[in-house]
């Protein structure tokens, strides 16, 4: 999970930093919009995401191995 | 159309960078630089003033009963671990979405347009990395602050002092930019004079902290927060409907109306080169982790888990202010840009460039909703005072007094008093800050805060909590080294160098000094440990496999309280 958020943060800041080209296009062509505006929207979208999917998903199950351990601990 | 009083004897005139910039956290700062604009005090806005009061009156009321229920150390510094996990993320968002969040970002857009949209990316990139590294981890290793968990198995008395030196640095350059910034915004959107505005901001912060605690700050924080979030959702939504919910016309207007026609949506604008890019990421992502007074709301859940939910809950909420924000900032453009009404003769804005959120809502709300979000700007400064007040107490009384200079076990009693009067000594500090600073410019002061967040907090909490190998001497070389770098690197930098001294070019380039700093600091703490070769550092190694344990199940992390 950290590693998927710091590889599309770390992309979004080489473009911005290094292809500002790649920031700058259009699709479709004539779009008032630019690539950048959609790349900053889909970071914040998957932030969200990925942080939901940590929170509710992964960090469920983390919390019941968890459990499972220490009863297993106190058991012995 | 608003009616502005321009009384020149009562019209103090001010840089607006000076003001924006003064309350922003992050690569904001430079937004603010650049841009440009006057600021004068506004006529009396009555709407504003009793909006503002019936907020006061309500969290005055929510202190009374917090009181009630503060009564041993935990209760005080962290609410007794008892808020709920959704009112604590609401919470955390509302330390986040400052005055800055509206007003800066905001003006960043409509003056240079997607150049802005890189400190909302900074700030999502951030978040979930304190989620994922940081939340868990630090609940179930701290108490109180997170000099608690850098300590947990390094030497305290070396480590606490110079951790807390470093933490307070961090909180009261942070005050004195939120309240020189807050007295000067008080004067543009209230009319009300600047030391009145910065007495009554220091004494109402005082109340809340040193009656109210934890429990009381957190409970302002969070009905700002609400407060904030709706008058945003009604202004993107208003704004959505003049443009009948087609995004594509907002940004079409916009680049119309705009000087820099189509590359208004394209890069390069503010952001000329690559390392001022990454030096800006590495701030906002480093600040964050390194912020005393965001990481010490984490300690006030039940346990890990909510710890965890609080910032997934703060993460969707932040996102989601960030995504109006651009609605709002490219919406300001289409509609306000060259708008007679809000420009004067010479088409500049009046008021001030930063006036662009408070023109929009008057056009798309009238006076009502003008006073309205003026007054919740306002509730936005004090809220974040008082979370920067109640971390500076804890670092002060729990691990400067309690953890390094007093002389055997202290009391909670004790350590209650000693909190309570470092509320008090903050307050005043702050009134005299915000004297002394009136007429000075503190950009480089934000800038200071957050660099030392990120490069002597952020690097040594992320090495204590995830290396076996660190030790005591390495710890403290990081944290200095983060300290004296980034310190020296903004007194060598632009800002303070040309924009204070008024020197031609600066000895180091970058308005951040993140970008040598956070590296510095990081390499230190592994040189120095690696090469610490004494007893102590092997048993400091030794226990990481405890800490391990703890960091990971929780187990004996005290009970909380139930509000």
């Amino acid at each position: 999970m950290v590693g998927l958020m710091m590889l599309v943060f770390l992309t979004y800041l080489t473009c911005w930093a290094f292809i500002p080209g790649v920031i700058n296009a259009r699709v479709p062509e004539d779009s008032p919009v630019s690539i950048g505006i959609w790349f900053t929207v889909a970071v914040v979208v998957l932030s969200i995401i990925l942080s939901g999917y940590y929170t509710l998903v992964i960090g469920k199950k983390m919390d019941r191995l968890n459990q499972q351990l220490l009863k297993e601990v106190d058991h012995d | 159309m608003i009616k502005y009083d321009f009384d020149a004897a009562q019209s103090p005139i001010f840089r607006l960078s000076m003001i924006i910039g003064s309350f922003l956290p992050s690569g904001l700062t430079q937004a603010a630089e650049s841009l440009s604009g006057i600021v004068e005090k506004q006529a009396l806005n009555t709407p504003a003033i009793a909006i503002f009061l019936t907020f006061v009156l309500v969290t005055l009321g929510i202190t009374y009963w917090a009181a009630t229920r503060t009564r041993s150390r935990s209760d005080f510094y962290t609410a007794g671990g008892g808020i709920p996990a959704w009112q604590n993320g609401i919470a955390i968002s509302g330390d986040f979405l400052s005055a800055a969040t509206l007003l800066g970002i905001t003006s960043s857009i409509y003056a240079m347009g997607a150049d802005g949209l890189v400190i909302i990316a900074g700030t999502l990139g951030a978040w979930p990395i304190v989620l994922f590294l940081i939340a868990e981890r630090l609940r179930n290793l701290g108490r109180f602050t997170f000099i608690d968990v850098v300590s947990y198995r390094l030497s305290a008395t070396s480590i606490r002092p110079i951790a807390a030196v470093a933490s307070l640095f961090v909180l009261i350059f942070y005050l004195i930019a939120q309240l020189v910034g807050a007295g000067k915004l008080i004067q543009l959107l209230f009319g009300l004079d600047y030391l009145l505005a910065i007495i009554s901001v220091s004494l109402l912060m005082v109340f809340y902290v040193a009656f109210g605690g934890m429990l009381a700050a957190t409970w302002v924080q969070f009905i700002k927060a609400v407060l904030l979030i709706v008058g945003g959702t009604l202004m993107s939504l208003l704004l959505l409907n003049h443009f009948s919910f087609d995004l594509g016309q907002i940004f079409t207007r916009a680049t119309e109306v705009h000087p820099r026609q189509e590359s208004l949506v394209e890069a390069g604008a503010w952001l000329k080169d690559p390392l001022s890019v990454i030096s800006v990421g590495m701030t906002m992502v480093f600040g964050f982790i390194g912020l005393p007074h965001i990481l010490m709301r984490l300690f006030t859940v039940k346990d890990a888990a909510n710890s965890r939910k609080s910032a997934f809950y703060a993460i969707s909420i932040i996102g989601y202010f960030q995504l109006l924000i651009i609605i709002i900032g490219f919406g300001a453009v289409a509609l306000i840009m060259g708008n007679g009404d809000y420009h004067d003769a010479e088409g500049a804005m009046i008021g001030g460039s930063n006036m662009v959120v408070l023109h929009i809502t008057h056009f798309l709300g009238g006076d009502l909703f003008l006073g309205f979000i003026a007054a919740v700007t306002f509730a936005t400064i004090l809220a974040v005072v008082s979370g920067l007040t109640i971390s500076a107490a804890a670092t002060i009384a729990h691990d400067l007094y309690a953890g390094s200079f007093a002389k055997g076990p202290v009391s909670e009693k004790t350590e209650i008093l000693v909190s309570k009067l470092s509320v008090i000594g903050m307050g005043l500090l702050a009134i005299v800050f915000g004297i002394v600073f009136e007429h000075q410019n503190v950009v480089f002061i934000s800038n200071l805060a957050m660099a030392i967040a990120a490069s002597a907090n952020a690097p040594v909490l992320l090495m204590a909590m995830y290396w076996r190998g660190i030790t005591t001497r390495g710890a403290l070389a990081g944290i200095i080294a983060g300290l004296v770098s980034s310190v020296m690197l903004i007194l060598l930098g632009p800002q303070v160098m040309v924009d204070v001294m008024g020197i031609e070019h600066a000895i180091f380039p970058y308005t951040y000094p993140t970008v040598i700093s956070v590296p510095l600091s990081f390499l230190s703490i592994w040189y120095f440990s690696s090469t610490d070769k004494s007893l102590r550092a092997e048993r400091e190694r030794e226990a990481y496999a405890e800490q391990f344990v703890l960091s990971e199940t929780g187990v004996g992390v005290t009970d909380a309280v139930s509000h």
